[in-house]
This record gives structure tokens, C-alpha cells and sequence, in this order.
């Protein structure tokens, strides 16, 4: 009953690994107190109520409130760095295909080779990765 | 009336209360609910649920402190809390904070009180 309800707990606790911890620390240790004084570990539940009551009141208090700010911050900033690059790489002045001369500059092939073949790419990647952390924050804030 | 006023009342007085009881002399969970169960007949019972998410919160606003100690009657572990510096200043201050708001409100009902005997 009692490692059933704490393995409950420990499933829909959604808080950082350390945090979770001392929260499941502290509910053995209700429990052993109140077995020490007599209850039974019904009466403990019955008084603690359903694990996902217990999750949330607790995580309501643990969650420190800036660490989803920071978050959306990340997501925000990837986002803005996403779209330079990918603006940076579609408005660059392009080349004519048979401009003369265009190669003539050794070290010119080689800053203006890399970026606009590899611009895209990192700025789909940032993109990619800004929309999953806001639907990583997205869906920890529904549960 | 539902006890929806009496159950705000409450709410917001408990963390004062939380921090007396834990100024008074290093104490654990069980302890403290205990406590609070002997003023069950006004408070409601206490319940961990409601008790361990203010003592989080209380500790992360650096108020209370918390070390782990042997127990001595089961031989496990228990957390133990005490007030920092910062959390006896902030009780000090809620306690003159307590003893004004209490003037007021009771001012408040004494002219009530009154202006009901008058009519």
C-alpha cells in the first residue's frame, strides 16, 4: 500500500531530480512517524490524499517560479537566433551562376562557400530545437 | 455560509504559525502536525499534504533550515527544522504585523458591536 502509493507519487512528481528526492524522502518519513505512533498505513493515506493531490500541492510550492521563464526564454532566444540565420542566408546577395571571377578570391570561396550551404541547416536545427522545448514546457504545464 | 471565509483566514495564518512552532525549539514533521492537531477543535485537522508544501516553501524563502538526525525511537531518520536568522526576523515582524492587524479588525467589530446596540 505504502510503496505503492510513494511509487505513484514518484510517477506523476514532475520536479527536478533532487527536488523529487527530498519529496519522496519526507513521505517515508511520514509514514515511518506515523506507524511508529500507532496509525496504520491506511490512515496515513486516508489523511495524505490521492498521490496526484499530494504531487501537486507539493510541486506547486518546489517549482521554483523562474525556471519556467527561463525556459520560455531559451525557446525565445532560439527562435530569434533561427530566424537571422535563415533571414542572414535567404537575403544574402547570390552570385549569378556564370559570374565571371566569382571564385577568384581563394579565401572568398571558402566564408562564402560554408555559410550558405550550412546556414539553413543550423537554423532549421535551432528552429527544430526552440519548438521542442516549448512544447517540453507546453506539456509540463498541463500536467 | 460555507467555511470558505474561515478557510482563507486560516490559510494565511498558518505559515505564521508553522514558524512559531518551529522557533520554539528544533522540531520534525510528525511533531508539528501533532502540534497542530491539538487546536484541531478551531484549525481543522492537519494533514501533511497541507503542512510539507509550506515547509518547502518556507525553506526555499530561506526561512527555516533543516538538517537529518537519527531518531530516537525507531532508530531511522528524521529532518529536523529550525528558523535561519532571516526567518526569525521575518516571524518578528509578522508577530507586530499580527498584533495591529488584530486591533483593527477588532475595532472594526466594536464599532459594529455598537451601531447593533443603538438601533
Amino acid at each position: 500500500m505504502r510503496e505503492q502509493y510513494m511509487r505513484q507519487v514518484e510517477k506523476v512528481l514532475d520536479l527536478p531530480r533532487r527536488a523529487k528526492k527530498e519529496v519522496l524522502r519526507d513521505l517515508g518519513e511520514v509514514f515511518d512517524s506515523a506507524l511508529e505512533h500507532g496509525e496504520s498505513e491506511a490512515d496515513v493515506i486516508a489523511r495524505l490524499g490521492s498521490p496526484q493531490e499530494f504531487a501537486a500541492a507539493a510541486r506547486e510550492q518546489l517549482e521554483p517560479k523562474n525556471r519556467s521563464r527561463l525556459g520560455w526564454a531559451v525557446s525565445g532566444a532560439l527562435a530569434v537566433v533561427a530566424a537571422a540565420v535563415l533571414a542572414a542566408y535567404i537575403s544574402a546577395p547570390k552570385p549569378p551562376e556564370d559570374a565571371i571571377g566569382w571564385a577568384a578570391g581563394s579565401t572568398d570561396i571558402a566564408v562564402a562557400g560554408a555559410l550558405p550551404n550550412l546556414a539553413p541547416v543550423i537554423g532549421i536545427v535551432l528552429a527544430a530545437a526552440a519548438v521542442a522545448n516549448a512544447v517540453r514546457l507546453i506539456r509540463r504545464r498541463g500536467r | 455560509m460555507d467555511g470558505k471565509y474561515i478557510k482563507q483566514f486560516k490559510k494565511g495564518s498558518l505559515e505564521m504559525m508553522l514558524l512559531c512552532l518551529i522557533g520554539r525549539r528544533e522540531t520534525y514533521g510528525y511533531e508539528i502536525i501533532t502540534e497542530l492537531n491539538r487546536s484541531a477543535a478551531v484549525l481543522g485537522a492537519a494533514r501533511e499534504g497541507t503542512v510539507y508544501p509550506i515547509l518547502y516553501r518556507l525553506q526555499s524563502a530561506g526561512l527555516i533550515q533543516c538538517r537529518i538526525g537519527p531518531s530516537a525511537a525507531n532508530g531511522g531518520e528524521k529532518k529536523y527544522y529550525s528558523l535561519t536568522d532571516s526567518g526569525r526576523a521575518a516571524l518578528a515582524e509578522l508577530i507586530e504585523f499580527w498584533a495591529k492587524y488584530r486591533d483593527c479588525v477588532d475595532g472594526c467589530i466594536a464599532e459594529y458591536e455598537t451601531a447593533k446596540e443603538q438601533k
